[in-house]
């Protein structure tokens, strides 16, 4: 069933009218997330009015800044063993209304908001589910790292599971067969997964858990599945392979660039089966939605939802995210073992490659925010595995970005430490060789790939910008509804740069926020019109005059 | 009561499954019955409003002023268009067109002194039948439509006018002056000797050799009329012996060139260098009625790449702030070429594409740069003989 998908941005889904933000993502583009945030805060940048969560490997750097640093919140994640990767996509807003969430399967970059094609899903959410999701932001547990939410019953919880559990034990967790399933014990479970990074012990998890069931596996690239073919069919064999079809996604014949990751299942074919959908972060590896043993590896955010045989053919659709789909051949050839079952494979292009290596970049560096000084570890074996791929750290040099060019800073040798002047936006500069027989994938892969890390903590403060009329008008109508329900957390922001201490410099009265709020929330709508037309309170003494009359117009009209 | 004496039941039996769940008998009855109950009321997914998320306007969004988005760089399509490659080819070589590549077409197009025009469709099939369609427009339909009696000869002469059209009217009308807007490197109108003697060998409907590039006076006035809508330019494409590598890798240093025929060579050089994909003179939308020069090729190896890094960083430097990059771009690019060029081994291009799309067939993204086909046709019209 191909299903046309509406489109959206984070603002038609949350609106323009929140008070704080909290978000969490892999890579942020500093460029985005201001845009984003200046869209969802209707202009009025403070420095506590957002709260970003990301790795600190997957910060761009916007010309010399532009968000608050008291805003960036870079996590460095514990490189013990497997080194995980802090990959939610969590956007929770505070409105007057209350919380809203965005669950998200695309980072705050441009690639894929722009360029790719990701899913959201839009949530309201209880204050304690908002407790709970800001805690998690804020805390990076190592003991939560899978965050699922599970949207039933018209409500909207949190799953607490017991330790750390993966992403798949919380969805399997919450799954039910059908009575006709049960009572014959039948394990014949069919799974629709759709995901860009794939590991072959995923297929291989899924296949042994519905042991007469199926897989239908969306990959973007004919290789990726070849390759994760060819390692599933070294441990399952032939046959177990022969119940996967794989497609690849496609539009007007061309292979298009998604980024979307969802898991579906159904217990069987029959008209009483039952269903649960998965959209979230997690990608169809053994460090994203199918976790090592039990335990997750990745920090992760999805939704689940149960339901019916319906629900079923609705995952199918999602997965498909509105493209075609086009059925891959079996791959022919020998098997290779040499992908481990938990290589993640899926890199499309440069792109991709460059924020998958700035990830390893960042384990070689340590950032000394008091002294200013950027250190190389000394180790002797910088080798690193992405890709199926074994990777040595070829060179690493410092890089200082100015308003006009980036000026090279010099090479960092290992155990050398690097001072960074104040006023100067540092960039380290990596290049990695791939070693020779070190996986299946040479053919496939670059000999070399490059990767760039902005070290924001140590940028300085950039500019505050001044608002311009479209801001302003924004901010008086923000403005006005946190005068009326707000409460400010910090007690010292309200009518900051931006919010209701600056009259508005563009006189029309905003009809076209207006009704999109009264589209969106009517009561709030109406008591904003009231207030504009009867208050008497100073602040409202600075809006132009005849908002007055035209809010007194519309109050009749109502 | 139903719903409790039927866990009971499949309780006493071990016949519940949930996946993840291996102690099944562990349950007690009460979570028995709870999850039935659970199961019994029809899960239904309340609000799944799942929709495809999108960047946000930067319109009127006060963002600083100098913006360095490196995504730009490594899409070739937002690459070329930052270096403003595919104007400045419409501009400099206004009569030239990926798909035209055979010069005699040009002539269908030629005037006469009181501006009538000669009919083509009827001779582009004349064309076909007495070159026994080795080349041009519609080769590839011919055989199918000789050996098939039903089809009828004036739709196949429609779509061979068609293609043509697409193909050629447009150079056709800079190249004889004919068109309502000529562009600003027009050169003048062509001689009068030219347009009767390609008229008199179009109405002579002699097209034996259409497609040889044996030595003539029609076939050297139009060389001298090609060659006058960019003259230095086609000079140089000439001393350098038709050969783009290595006129890129001298332009820099070229006193026969203007700046802006450098521009050209450094959008075509840097762009094939950047992303390691070698501009074969085909069109994207390659069907029949355009030239394949699958015979002609590049030499698209590690030399081939790294001669044209080392081209457009010169280039670069010859050119300075007239790349169409702002400082910080070129400075990025200019460091990623030098890598490139530097490194060990094969040439690894500073931004991967994938040179062949997911069908197996060739990713074309640098033939509208046009000056392939210049020097195609230059070559067929000048060049060895």
């Amino acid at each position: 069933m191909k299903k046309a998908f509406e489109k959206t941005n984070f603002v038609d889904v949350l609106g323009a009218d929140a008070r704080r933000i909290w978000a969490a993502s892999f890579t942020v583009d500093e460029h985005e997330a201001f845009v984003l945030a200046y869209r969802l805060l209707g202009g009025r940048i403070t420095d506590d009015s957002a709260h970003l969560t990301f790795e600190r490997r997957g910060f761009r750097r916007a010309g010399q800044g532009v968000v608050p640093r008291a805003w960036l919140h870079p996590f460095d994640v514990p490189a013990k063993g497997t080194v995980p990767t802090y990959h939610p996509k969590l956007m929770l807003v505070e409105t007057p209304a209350g919380y809203g969430l965005a669950v998200s399967t695309g980072n705050i970059a441009t690639d894929d908001l722009r360029h790719t094609r990701n899913l959201a899903i839009h949530l309201d959410v209880s204050a304690a589910v908002a407790e709970t999701t800001v805690a998690w932001i804020k805390r990076k547990p190592v003991g939560h790292r899978a965050l699922c939410f599970l949207a039933d019953n018209g409500g909207v919880g949190v799953v607490r599971p017991k330790g750390n559990a993966s992403t798949l034990s919380q969805f399997t967790a919450h799954l039910i067969r059908c009575s006709e399933c049960m009572r014959k014990r039948l394990r014949r479970g069919e799974w629709v997964v759709a995901a860009p990074f794939w590991s072959s012990g995923a297929l291989v998890k899924m296949l042994e858990a519905e042991p007469g069931g199926a897989v239908e596996a969306y990959f973007r690239t004919r290789s990726v599945w070849e390759r994760i073919a060819r390692a599933a069919r070294w441990v399952l064999g032939k046959e177990a392979l022969g119940r996967v079809s794989a497609c690849e996604l496609r539009e007007g014949g061309e292979v298009q660039r998604w980024h979307h990751k969802v898991v579906g299942w159904r217990c069987c074919g029959g008209r009483h089966a039952r269903s649960a959908l998965y959209v979230g972060s997690a990608n169809a590896t053994i460090c994203g939605f199918f976790g090592a043993g039990e335990h997750a590896v990745n920090w992760e955010s999805g939704v689940i939802w149960r339901g019916s045989a319906a629900l079923w053919d609705y995952a199918r659709s999602v997965a498909r995210a509105g493209f075609s789909a086009n059925r891959l051949p079996m791959p022919e050839g020998g098997d290779e073992a040499v992908v481990r079952p938990d290589d993640e494979i899926g890199a499309l292009d440069w792109e991709e490659m460059e924020r998958l290596f700035a990830a390893h970049l960042g384990r070689f560096i340590r950032v000394n925010r008091r002294t200013r000084e950027i250190g190389r570890y000394r180790s002797k074996g910088e080798r690193i595995r992405v890709l199926g791929c074994s990777w040595r750290l070829q060179s690493m040099r410092l890089r200082f970005e100015s308003r006009t060019e980036i000026r090279d800073g010099g090479i960092v040798r290992p155990g050398e430490r690097r001072w960074v002047p104040e006023g100067a936006c540092a960039q380290l500069h990596g290049v990695f060789e791939r070693e020779d027989g070190s996986g299946s994938a040479e053919t496939d892969l670059p000999r070399y790939a490059e990767a760039t890390l902005d070290i924001a903590e140590l940028d300085p403060e950039p500019k505050r910008l001044p608002g311009d009329r479209e801001s302003a008008i924004a901010s008086a109508l923000a403005g006005l509804w946190w005068a009326e329900w707000g409460h400010d957390s910090g007690g010292q922001q309200r009518g900051g740069a931006g919010g209701m201490g600056h009259a508005p410099d563009d006189v029309r009265f905003p009809f076209a926020d207006f009704y999109a709020l009264e589209r969106r929330r009517p009561l709030a709508a109406g008591a904003w019109i009231e207030r504009i037309a009867t208050s008497k309170e100073p602040a409202l003494e600075r809006l132009p005059e005849h908002w007055r009359a035209i809010a007194r117009e519309l109050r009749e009209a109502l | 009561m139903s719903a409790y004496r039927s866990a009971r039941r499949h309780h006493r039996l071990g016949r519940l499954g949930r996946l993840g769940e291996p102690d099944l008998l562990k349950w007690t009855c009460d979570e028995i019955f709870s999850r039935i109950a659970r199961e019994n009321e029809v899960v239904s997914a309340t609000k799944l409003d799942i929709r495809v998320v999108e960047g946000l306007s930067r319109d009127g969004i006060p963002v600083p002023a100098e913006e360095f988005d490196p995504v730009r760089l490594t899409d070739p399509e937002e690459f070329r268009r930052l270096l403003g490659a595919q104007d400045l080819a419409r501009r400099l070589l206004p009569c030239i067109d990926t798909r035209a590549a055979h010069w005699r077409y040009y002539l269908f197009g030629a005037p006469s002194e009181r501006g009538r025009f000669l009919a083509s469709g009827p001779r582009l099939l004349s064309v076909l039948r007495q070159t026994e369609s080795r080349s041009g427009i519609g080769r590839r339909d011919f055989p199918n439509y000789r050996h098939d009696g039903r089809r009828s000869e004036r739709r196949f002469v429609e779509s061979l006018q068609w293609r043509f059209d697409n193909a050629y009217r447009s150079v056709i009308e800079v190249f004889w002056g004919t068109g309502d807007e000529l562009p600003s490197a027009y050169p003048g109108p062509p001689s009068s000797a030219l347009c009767a003697a390609a008229r008199e060998y179009v109405m002579a409907e002699d097209y034996g050799d259409f497609f040889s590039n044996q030595p003539s006076r029609l076939r050297y006035m139009f060389h001298a009329r090609l060659v006058s809508f960019r003259p230095g330019l086609a000079e140089y494409i000439s001393r350098k012996r038709h050969s783009l590598e290595r006129a890129a890798r001298g332009a820099a240093g070229s006193s026969a060139l203007e700046a802006e025929d450098r521009l050209l060579f450094f959008a075509w050089a840097v762009l094939q260098a950047y992303y390691g994909v070698a501009d074969d003179g085909s069109t994207p939308e390659a069907n029949d009625g355009d030239e394949s020069s699958d015979d002609e090729g590049v030499q698209d190896d590690d030399r081939y790449y790294r001669a044209l890094a080392r081209a457009s960083l010169d280039l670069m430097d010859k050119l300075d702030d007239r790349v169409g990059l702002n400082r910080k771009q070129a400075n990025t690019v200019r460091h990623r070429l030098w890598t490139a060029h530097r490194q060990k081994g094969g040439y690894q291009p500073p931004v991967l594409i994938w040179k062949l799309k997911n069908d197996g067939t060739r990713r074309r993204i640098f033939a509208s740069l046009r000056l392939y086909a210049y020097r195609r046709l230059l070559y067929s019209t000048g060049g060895a003989e």
